[in-house]
């Protein structure tokens, strides 16, 4: 059973989700807050699965534990009174695990709850576009801003992505075409820039900082077992090495 | 069956000190008696010494490139895979010349940071769920000098994560950058999710307690991941050796008395 909290300033709002989320047999509603106070004070009491609150109470609610990294106990989907891009992007920015329009149809609310607890993202139709396109336009402003900060050069910049990316000097030096003494050259005068003494330390460096862009980890297929032998050889092994 | 290594109680000295500190990329552990860090807290104890062997035997396939990512399991909880995975880590990391990354994969009880007094933050479980890069949470734990990422924040899924092809993302992303990664992985014959982690491991070493672990389980473990992905065992917690033994370890290492000047004449 999945415990929700509804967290809306107009009661007639409140009273028609409530209708529409007890038809759900998994889904019950534990509480209600009207204001930003009421819901962080009930939140924490109530220690709901969902939070379901709109997007004007969440923005007075700061600090009400709504982190993006997801650390709080309840998950948090935010209703909003229009779509639109800032909206969106604002919802997100807040720590939102789903978007819903308040005039969502009724079979939206039950399957975006479920999915929110299966620990998937779910928004609207249209919103993952805006967010992307958002996350695009802010990645190229920071990576600008941080390229000058540090005064490294566009090339620079180039041998940081690949260095970041897990690439070896040779590897860099392959890919624009140059030799391995110039990619060494490159990364001495970075390092000197950035204040790290190591490919590893330029690499956690680039991402925290957003020299590159941070990638989350992409579903890809999985190595199959067999590979295993191949690469470490199943006679020693079996024969035990201690 | 593997030889058995066999490794001793740690124990403890003051906490170090902690001077070198960088905004986000670097984390103060603090090391106590009950971290069990003994090859920090007392590197010439005889327990120690057993790391420094496990290290030797490992270096051995590490230098011939079959071997970089490391899988710590055991057959069953509290066998003692955490303090393995800790000491090991601060092992091949000792010098400074190779790096070393833990990765905490028991998703179920995360333990480490609370073990090294470290505030939490995401880790390996929001990498899995895909909102964070796993570079952007690792942190460098001083003054032991490896890396960490930690399991994050507890998930009710978590062998559901395990189990996603993401932790292949995750790996793919993580292992050009260390020379050694530490996988400490959930025990085998309670959850599923170390049978997952062995794809991505080049090698497994399982942890046994002394007078705990029962053979049967040891077995059933390395029926379960495979004899060919199995490199060794680590006997844990033996203390009848460490009496013996012990006495004459501490009097080789102990500062010898200087000569007197009849000796020397």
């Amino acid at each position: 059973m999945t415990r929700v909290l509804i967290a809306d300033g107009q009661l007639s709002i409140r009273q028609r989700l409530r209708q529409m989320l007890e038809r759900n047999r998994d889904v019950q509603v534990v509480g209600e807050a009207s204001d930003a106070s009421s819901t962080s004070i009930v939140t924490r009491q109530l220690k709901p699965d969902i939070l379901l609150i709109d997007l004007g109470l969440c923005q007075q609610s700061v600090p009400l534990d709504l982190d993006v990294g997801g650390s709080a106990p309840q998950r948090t989907i935010v209703m909003l009174a229009a779509i639109d891009k800032r909206s969106i992007v604002e919802a997100f920015r807040l720590g939102a695990q789903g978007i819903l329009p308040k005039t969502a149809a009724p079979a939206m609310w039950g399957k975006t709850i479920r999915r929110v607890m299966d620990g998937q993202y779910c928004f609207e139709n249209g919103s993952v576009a805006v967010l992307l396109e958002a996350f695009r336009a802010s990645f190229a402003l920071q990576n600008s801003f941080a390229q000058q900060e540090y005064g490294l050069t566009a090339r620079e910049m180039e041998i940081v992505a690949k260095i970041a990316a897990g690439n070896s000097n040779r590897q860099v030096g392959q890919q624009f075409s140059i030799c391995e003494r110039t990619v060494k050259h490159h990364l001495t005068n970075i390092f000197d820039k950035v204040g790290v003494s190591s490919r590893l330390e330029l690499a956690l460096f680039a991402v925290k900082h957003r020299l590159v862009a941070a990638e989350p980890a992409v579903r890809q297929p999985l190595e199959e077992e067999k590979d295993f032998p191949r690469r470490y050889g199943s006679g020693a092994a079996a024969a035990g090495i201690f | 069956m593997s030889r058995l290594v066999d490794l001793m109680q740690s124990s403890g000295r003051p906490p170090a000190d902690s001077d070198e500190l960088s905004a986000g990329t670097v984390e103060n552990a603090e090391i106590l008696p009950e971290t069990r860090l003994v090859f920090h807290t007392d590197p010439r104890s005889p327990g120690a010494d057993r790391y420094r062997l496990l290290r030797m035997r490992l270096r051995e396939l590490g230098s011939s490139g079959k071997l970089k990512t490391l899988l710590i399991t055991s057959p069953l909880p509290h066998d003692g895979k955490s303090t393995v995975c800790l000491n090991l880590a601060t092992a091949l990391a000792e010098g400074g010349k190779k790096s070393v990354l833990l990765i905490e994969a028991d998703l179920h009880q995360p333990i480490l940071n609370a073990r090294l007094r470290l505030k939490p933050w995401a880790g390996l479980a929001e990498c899995l769920e895909g909102t964070v890069d796993p570079r952007s949470v690792i942190r460098r734990v001083h003054p032991l000098n490896w890396y960490l990422l930690p399991a994050g924040g507890s998930r009710v899924n978590a062998s559901e994560l395990l189990q996603t092809a993401a932790l292949a993302g995750v790996m793919s992303k993580l292992t050009p950058h260390f020379d050694w990664i530490i996988v400490d992985s959930p025990p085998v014959l309670p959850l599923s999710d170390a049978t997952s982690l062995t794809r991505y491991a080049d090698a497994t070493l399982l942890v046994a307690r002394a007078d705990q672990t029962v053979r049967e389980a040891i077995d059933e473990t390395i029926a379960i991941i495979g004899r060919q992905r199995v490199i060794g065992i680590v006997l844990n917690g033996v203390t009848s050796f460490d009496r013996s033994y012990s006495k004459r370890y501490q009097s080789y290492y102990s500062p010898k008395a200087p000569r007197s000047e009849d000796e020397n004449t």
